[in-house]
């Protein structure tokens, strides 16, 4: 190394820990604002209507139910996250949720002269099952499997993002790991790779 | 102008801009004894302590999404955006482009991915190879020892691969790539394609007080600990140590202003928290405000000797105007579904990289692009696997459908391909006949047009990434763009490479600036950001500037000391 380019100013090793901690802790003011709220279920609901909510929360738990490995969607705040996100989208998107929602209605009131929200959960499914795949719906259908490709996309997003859906998809980084080494052995071993010509090439950099 | 309040000419040398360019000029300059002013038009910024390395996306609102000042999401460490409130800037008829700008110390290295590639010495003499574009006024061989300085105090890691017209740094040792990663090297093996380790400026192992990479991913967040490079960390930090730097924040630089002799003697500048109008004095100025900023603050110094503008007695200034070209292309592999998990985040970037590979000759386009890797277990946020209902299963609800989350998560591959633009006639910046921003200054229109070049070479790489998908037994769910649709070409400007404005030559009458980035007709005005550039090169440019700055900046040094300046 050239010894000119040796810098000055830099914190010293504790420093560095102590940035760490900093960067793995203490959350700002309205992260620990945001916490809060959702601790008491204070949330504030910015863009459903109450009728709209009592056909969001059981919406959300039919795409994501809870099971064996984890919790459902209106467990993990995941109805409060999707208001939010469609409260700061486009007009466009705004409009596409409450026509969704409309349709829903209208079409449970055809079916079983009673709201969304009133139906049991097999009259429910019913509905579902002729959205819910995309590239089997009718041509009448196609507007509202769009929508619901929405619904599934936010309800997914959003569980998965929570604090209990991160754990349940066995995301394991975002963590301090100065060891990373690549893929362990078995990972490689059951996709049929090797780290062998690589190292051999390139050493290894840990 | 009125009001003007001038300075004792405290500094030798005023930088306009702390990124890439204005962070080496500030850095080498003080680094010799040299008094400097940076003059940044965004706000104070420090990754210890405004990094957001390790939140976790549920911990706020929005999981990581989108904010206005933060269009890469909020957690990313880089404060811009496309449209800036107050600072509009105007395409003409027919033009489409996107300006990214940054508003902050450090400028765009808070943003980019850190891959740091040479340019290789056919980059610098495309004039003679192909004859689309002029050579450039140097060489590699001016360049390369800057290259090794700048490898040494940086720190980049990457392998020896001794390819024509690829360079190879000093190089840390490179990380193992991920488990996908090896994947995408067997398949570019079987088509012939070249696949190396990646070429990033993150460190692999200690240097220079700075702690080697914790693997978690999240360069672009702005790393806390130093670990990756971004002109703050790396060249401001010293700078800074040495008590010869100052730093203005929120200083908008309005115009250069030039003494009777037609020298250049400091910048007039916006106080952007009071609206004050102050002008810094000095004996040189370095422009390095982005090339486009750049661009414009040239266009807008007319003193009555310049009416054109600084350095535009060739009508050049703004001239040449390039982006790297671009497009994606994801594949869902059905090998990697249900694969066992392990933590895969690895350094923020792809591990592998292809440099170009194609011989011309035998192409339907000139020069070349190189392709990186993207995919695996990424932390979920805000979108999450967005259009899940285009892999097998279709959609649906339910437990089936939480299961496929499960299943699918960490299957998808995608090929982000990036090319070289030639400069055309059609591509430039010039000033707007009317529009002006907040604060009364005029702004830039673009013109922009893609060619056959452009086209042609994008449609190879949409080839190319498709066959590479289907190589590994995949599925792309996008059609083919059509010619149409530029066969999914980026638009102009989005993938935040443009070069060009005040480019370098050996002939006056042609160019802008001299081969040290020195104005032909004001020797004491400098350019050291991308405009200066001749040409692109299928090369990511922020290593060469950086590199041109350093070289350039030790120029402006010996001139001084030679009282030439």
């Amino acid at each position: 190394m050239m010894a000119d380019e040796r810098m000055g100013g830099w914190p010293d090793r504790r420093d560095f820990i102590k940035g760490l901690a900093a960067a793995y802790g203490l959350p700002s003011p309205a992260v620990a604002e945001f916490a809060r709220q959702m601790r008491q279920g204070q949330y504030q609901w910015k863009f459903f209507t109450a009728p709209e909510l009592a056909m969001m929360r059981p919406l959300a738990d039919l795409v994501i139910p809870r099971d064996a490995r984890g919790p459902s969607a209106t467990e993990t705040g995941t109805v409060e996250y999707a208001d939010f996100i469609i409260s700061i989208g486009s007009d466009g998107t705004k409009n596409a949720w409450h026509e969704g929602f409309a349709w829903l209605e209208a079409e449970c009131g055809r079916r079983f002269q009673k709201g969304f929200a009133a139906c049991s959960e097999a009259e429910r499914r019913q509905v579902l099952d002729d959205i819910a795949w995309p590239a089997r719906a009718t041509e009448e259908r196609r507007a509202a499997a769009a929508w619901f490709n929405r619904v599934r996309d936010l309800v997914g997003s959003g569980y998965f993002s929570s604090r209990e859906g991160v754990e349940d998809l066995q995301y394991l980084g975002g963590v301090f790991n100065p060891d990373w080494r690549g893929a362990p052995d078995e990972v490689l071993r059951e996709l049929g790779l090797s780290y062998e010509e690589w190292d051999r090439k390139y050493g290894d950099a840990r | 102008m009125a009001n003007i309040q001038s300075q004792r000419p405290e500094f030798d040398v005023v930088i306009i801009g702390s990124g890439a360019g204005g962070g080496m000029a500030a850095y080498e300059l003080t680094r010799q004894g040299v008094r400097v002013c940076v003059l940044e038009a965004g706000g104070p910024w420090d990754n210890a302590r405004d990094g957001a390395m390790m939140m976790w996306p549920y911990m706020t609102e929005r999981r990581g999404g989108w904010i206005p000042t933060r269009h890469f999401g909020e957690f990313d460490a880089c404060i811009g955006g496309w449209d800036l409130e107050g600072e509009p800037y105007t395409r003409a008829e027919g033009t489409t482009f996107s300006w990214w700008r940054a508003r902050m110390v450090g400028g765009r290295t808070n943003h980019w991915g850190r891959i740091s590639l040479r340019f290789g010495p056919d980059d610098f003499r495309r004039g003679d190879l192909d004859g689309l574009s002029p050579n450039w006024p140097i060489s590699y061989d001016d360049v390369s020892p800057w290259y090794d300085r700048l490898d040494r105090l940086v720190g980049i890691f990457g392998s020896r691969e001794n390819l024509p017209n690829q360079p190879d740094s000093i190089f840390l040792p490179p990380p193992r790539p991920r488990a996908y990663e090896l994947l995408v090297m067997d398949a570019s093996k079987r088509l012939d394609i070249t696949c190396v380790p990646a070429r990033l400026s993150v460190l692999t192992r200690p240097l220079n007080g700075r702690p080697a990479c914790h693997y978690c991913g999240q360069c672009n967040r702005g790393c806390t600990i130093h670990a990756n490079f971004s002109s703050t960390n790396v060249l401001l930090a010293p700078a800074q140590a040495t008590r010869r730097l100052t730093m203005i924040t929120n200083a908008m630089a309005r115009e250069i202003t030039v003494d009777a002799r037609g020298r250049v003697n400091g910048v007039s500048y916006i106080n952007k928290l009071t609206g004050e109008d102050t002008h810094v004095r000095a004996r040189a100025v370095v422009v390095a405000a982005s090339a486009c900023e750049s661009v414009r603050l040239l266009l807008n110094s007319r003193p009555p000797r310049f009416p054109n503008g600084l350095a535009n007695g060739s009508g050049q200034v703004g001239r040449w105007l390039t982006d790297t070209t671009g497009t994606d292309v994801a594949g869902f592999i059905p090998r990697l579904v249900g694969r066992r998990r392990y933590n895969e985040d690895g350094v923020g970037g792809g591990h592998v990289y292809m440099p170009w590979w194609l011989d011309n000759r035998r192409l339907d386009f000139p020069r070349g692009y190189h392709i990186e890797v993207w995919g695996g277990y990424h932390q979920p946020g805000q979108g999450f696997f967005g259009g899940i209902h285009r892999y097998p299963s279709g959609g649906g609800y339910g437990v089936q459908l939480k299961e496929d989350y499960r299943r699918y998560f960490g299957s998808t591959i995608g090929f982000s391909g990036r090319g070289e633009m030639i400069p055309n006639e059609g591509s430039y910046c010039e000033l707007d006949p009317s529009a002006k921003d907040r604060w009364n200054i005029p702004v830039l229109r673009f013109h922009w047009r893609w060619t056959d070049h452009e086209y042609n070479q994008v449609r190879h790489m949409q080839t190319t990434f498709r066959a590479l998908v289907d190589a590994m037994g995949g599925q792309v769910f996008s059609p083919m763009p059509t010619r149409e649709r530029g066969y999914g070409i980026a638009t102009g400007g989005s993938i935040i490479h443009e070069l060009g404005g005040a480019r370098m030559g050996a002939d006056p009458s042609t160019s802008v600036l001299n081969g040290w980035c020195q104005a032909h007709e004001i020797p004491n005005l400098f350019v050291m950001d991308g405009a200066p550039f001749v040409s692109q090169a299928d090369k990511n440019p922020t290593w060469t500037i950086m590199a041109l700055a350093m070289r350039s900046s030790d120029y402006l040094v010996r001139q001084m000391r030679a009282r030439a300046l």
